[in-house]
């Protein structure tokens, strides 16, 4: 990232001796999609609410687009936020809504309601202009507030759970809808969510936060594929974590020995390995196969299984195990011997190519300290 | 044991306000006497009541000091509790206190003391002086009815409207104000009837210009006058409920307005 359209050094916020948000350093690029992903209690909503202008920082600075903007109130701020709440004023309508922050800019009202018309069009309530809040849907009301903070064109929108509240179909229209608007107005958006599926189809970039710090800041893909620590790994998406030993590491290829299934030849990790280092390898369900069992692979039981329509997901228990391992299996109508019922013996092969080497926590983990997303 | 509740409820309710309808039904009685039997049926007492010598001056009295003390009491009481609701600040826990303390203090001792007060002062007794007292008697209430007012309306629309570009005084003109109009009115209407009826304060400070109450007061001295003023009790009371149902009717409305804006 050459282009730090806004740019956080050591920002962090204390309430009391609670520190909500570490020192953290962070760079986000003009028109980037970007997604602050974490449990609730993270610190994420008062990160994006630092940003805004909303929280106070107890130390650190704020830069958008060049300029200090760390001591100026949110009514000063190149942002605008969308509330959790929504918070669109009862006592106006949708038109006076979406023409609320316009009336610092000294438009004729032929022009303010030509604007008010244009961004109903973009969030497709053409015709709302006179409704009242009250009369209006979740989903509705969330995209009033989406065009009352764009009319005013900030650098910078801040979406603070802008979908956590509607159901799971309209919250997927929204998502398309969000990737939409955003590609047509270029403006840089960031989001707070603690939905993983939500950040990964909508961010070009995710910033993972747990306790107050960034542990990790990537493209989705790579978030998925290469999460660099066991908190990462675990918080995106299902992971398996199998203790294992390397027995051979050079610059391409490193060949780690786990229990229960075998060596396995996986791409470098990050830190530098020697030979008879402990290791925790990550392996995602769907990167395990369940073969027929046979003698020349390793057995594995069938603990249980959960039925999802397009695949099922299997836990497999091995004695070298201590904990089984999930298995994602795409489900196929045309086998009916493709159903294992618990109580089952069968073989697994695993894509080690898509395993990820952890650095072991005894080993010394890297998880600590203030991350830096650049 | 449901209807023995029941009876108790209606048996309340009539001793509480027996006395009030007595006062009602009397002012309506053709005779100086208020006794039985009932001796006929008249308004002339509602009639002599404009002839009465002191009573419009005294009437003028009271609604200029309760219209004063609405008014100044509301106005501050609001700054308060917006204060209150939305900022932290050293010592706020005491300050709430202290704007709600004057509620538990008997009246009359509040009235004893702002004499000892104002005839050290030197300040002569005047309406100026019941209008002080009031204002200091109905801040409590106007604080209870904006701080409640403030709490349910949350702060988030006004963060929106900062966020928005609305620095804070236009935020409160163009926000909190209009939502918070139902809490304002009620708050008003509540002080004013406060000030209006009360008599403790008024009998201590305001010498020779009573209010309403204390002319009331002296009109119990003369015995062929007290018609005269259950008719005067009666305008009272029915003010007096108006104004609150009125009060209470608008709280309600400024409560559901502040759940529809939360949801």
């Amino acid at each position: 990232m050459t282009d730090a359209f806004i740019d956080i050094r050591g920002l962090e916020k204390r309430f009391g001796a609670v520190r909500a948000v570490q020192p953290s350093d962070l760079r986000i690029g003009s028109g980037e999609f970007f997604s602050l992903l974490g449990p609730s209690g993270c610190g994420k909503t008062t990160l994006l609410r630092m940003i805004g202008g909303l929280e106070h920082p107890s130390g650190g600075k704020v830069f958008i687009d060049g300029s200090d903007v760390t001591r100026l109130p949110s009514y000063r701020r190149p942002t605008n936020m969308v509330f959790q709440s929504y918070a669109i004023f009862p006592h106006l309508t949708v038109g006076e809504n979406i023409a609320y922050g316009l009336a610092r800019k000294r438009l004729t009202p032929a022009r303010r309601q030509a604007e008010v018309e244009r961004m109903l069009a973009l969030i497709r309530l053409p015709g709302f202009a006179e409704r009242r809040p009250d009369q209006l849907s979740g989903g509705q009301l969330q995209r009033i507030a989406l065009a009352r903070a764009l009319v005013l064109k900030p650098k910078v929108l801040l979406l603070d759970e802008p979908l956590a509240a509607l159901d799971k179909k309209l919250r997927e229209n929204m998502q398309i809808e969000l990737r939409r608007l955003q590609r047509e107005v270029g403006i840089t958006f960031i989001l707070v969510t603690h939905d993983q599926e939500e950040a990964l189809t909508l961010s070009d970039r995710i910033a993972v936060m747990q306790e107050g710090r960034i542990l990790q800041c990537s493209a989705p893909r790579e978030l998925y594929e290469r999460p660099i620590s066991r908190a990462v790994a675990a918080f995106v998406g299902e992971m398996n974590f199998l203790p294992g030993r390397v027995t051979k590491a050079n610059g391409t290829q490193v060949l780690v020995e786990v229990a229960g299934l075998g060596p396995l030849a996986v791409p470098p990790a990050a830190c530098k390995l020697d030979a008879g280092d402990a290791i925790t390898l990550a392996l995602r369900p769907e990167r395990l196969a369940i073969q027929p069992a046979s003698a020349d692979r390793p057995v594995f039981e069938v603990r249980e299984s959960t039925y999802f329509g397009n695949r099922t997901l299997y836990q497999l228990a091995s004695e070298h195990l201590a904990e089984p391992l999930s298995v994602f299996h795409a489900n196929d109508l045309e086998r009916a011997d493709d159903v294992f019922e618990p109580g089952a013996r069968v073989g697994l092969t695993a894509d080690a190519a898509a395993a990820v080497i952890l650095p072991d926590v005894a080993a010394g983990a890297r998880d600590g300290g203030p991350a830096s997303a650049t | 044991m449901k209807r023995l509740r029941k009876a108790y409820v209606l048996l309340y309710i009539f001793v509480l306000y027996l006395p009030i309808a007595f006062i009602v039904l009397f002012a309506f009685h053709d005779s100086v006497y208020v006794s039985f039997p009932w001796r006929g049926f008249t308004v002339k007492w509602f009639g002599q009541l404009f002839e009465a010598e002191g009573l419009i001056a005294s009437l003028e009295n009271s609604l200029i000091v309760a219209a004063i003390t609405a008014v100044w009491t509301t106005a501050t009481a609001t700054l308060a509790a917006l204060a209150t609701a939305r900022l932290e600040f050293p010592g706020k826990r005491a300050i709430t206190l202290a704007l709600l303390l004057p509620l538990a203090l008997p009246t009359v001792v509040i009235g004893v003391s702002l004499l000892t007060v104002f005839s050290l002062l030197g300040v002569e007794l005047s309406l100026g002086t019941v209008t002080l007292a009031h204002c200091l008697f109905c801040t409590p209430f106007a604080y209870g009815v904006m701080l409640s007012q403030f709490q349910g309306l949350g702060a988030n629309l006004e963060q929106a409207s900062m966020d928005l570009g609305e620095p804070p005084f236009r935020t409160f003109c163009r926000v909190t104000l209009p939502l918070a109009w139902p809490g304002i009115l009620s708050s008003l209407m509540l002080t004013f009837t406060v000030s209006f009826d009360e008599f403790i304060l008024a009998f201590f400070l305001s010498s020779n210009s009573p209010t309403l109450p204390v002319y009331m007061w002296s009109q119990m001295r003369f015995p062929d006058r007290l018609p005269l003023v259950l008719a005067l009790a009666t305008l009272v009371i029915l003010f007096s409920i108006t104004a609150v149902v009125g009060s209470q009717l608008l709280r309600r409305k400024g409560g559901r307005q502040a759940t529809g804006s939360a949801a």
